[in-house]
């Protein structure tokens, strides 16, 4: 579906404890 | 290194009881008291390491999404919050979209969700996000 998707992620980065978590807005086409 | 410096090295019994023997006043209580401070001190330095919250770090949309057939492939690296600079080992490992949660924009389709997953890059991490990879859940990204 067209629109604006909220894409939730997380990663782990090399020398962090904590998964790194975030939300990245973007329009998609589809 | 620091902790080991810090620890407390209890006297040998033998030189405890000669202690005790020619002083006679030797506080074992408060030897033990000392130990347990400083065995503290221990734990709190060794509970206390550097954490990375999710505020240290951010990810970005790059360029335009690319279609490809039923797919949409974004560029989402992983950059660091106080300098903007990439992080080239992230290896994202859960990536869901929805659109559920999206406040500003979309059409309609409250409570629409789809799996994304994670494509290797050496420049940047993609996300490739379609239909038909499925409903809902994160799936494995690679890294």
């Amino acid at each position: 579906m067209a629109g604006t998707w909220a894409l939730h992620l997380a990663a782990k980065v090399q020398g962090e404890p904590e998964t790194v978590r975030g939300t990245v807005n973007a329009d998609l086409v589809k | 290194m620091r902790l080991v410096d810090k620890q407390v090295v209890f006297p040998p019994a033998e030189r405890l009881s000669r202690r005790r023997a020619t002083r006679g006043n030797f506080d074992d209580s408060q030897s033990c008291y000392c130990g347990r401070i400083r065995v503290r001190d221990g734990f709190a330095f060794a509970a206390t390491p550097s954490f990375a919250a999710s505020t240290d770090y951010r990810f970005e949309l790059v360029g335009k999404p690319e279609l490809s057939g039923q797919t949409d492939i974004v560029q989402v690296p992983a950059r660091q919050a106080a300098n903007g600079k990439p992080v080239p080992d992230a290896v994202i490992f859960e990536s869901k979209a929805d659109m559920g949660s999206v406040r500003h924009g979309g059409d309609g389709g409250a409570g629409e969700s789809a799996a994304a997953e994670g494509m290797a890059s050496t420049a940047s991490r993609s996300i490739r996000h379609g239909r038909d990879l499925g409903i809902a859940s994160g799936c494995q990204g690679t890294g």
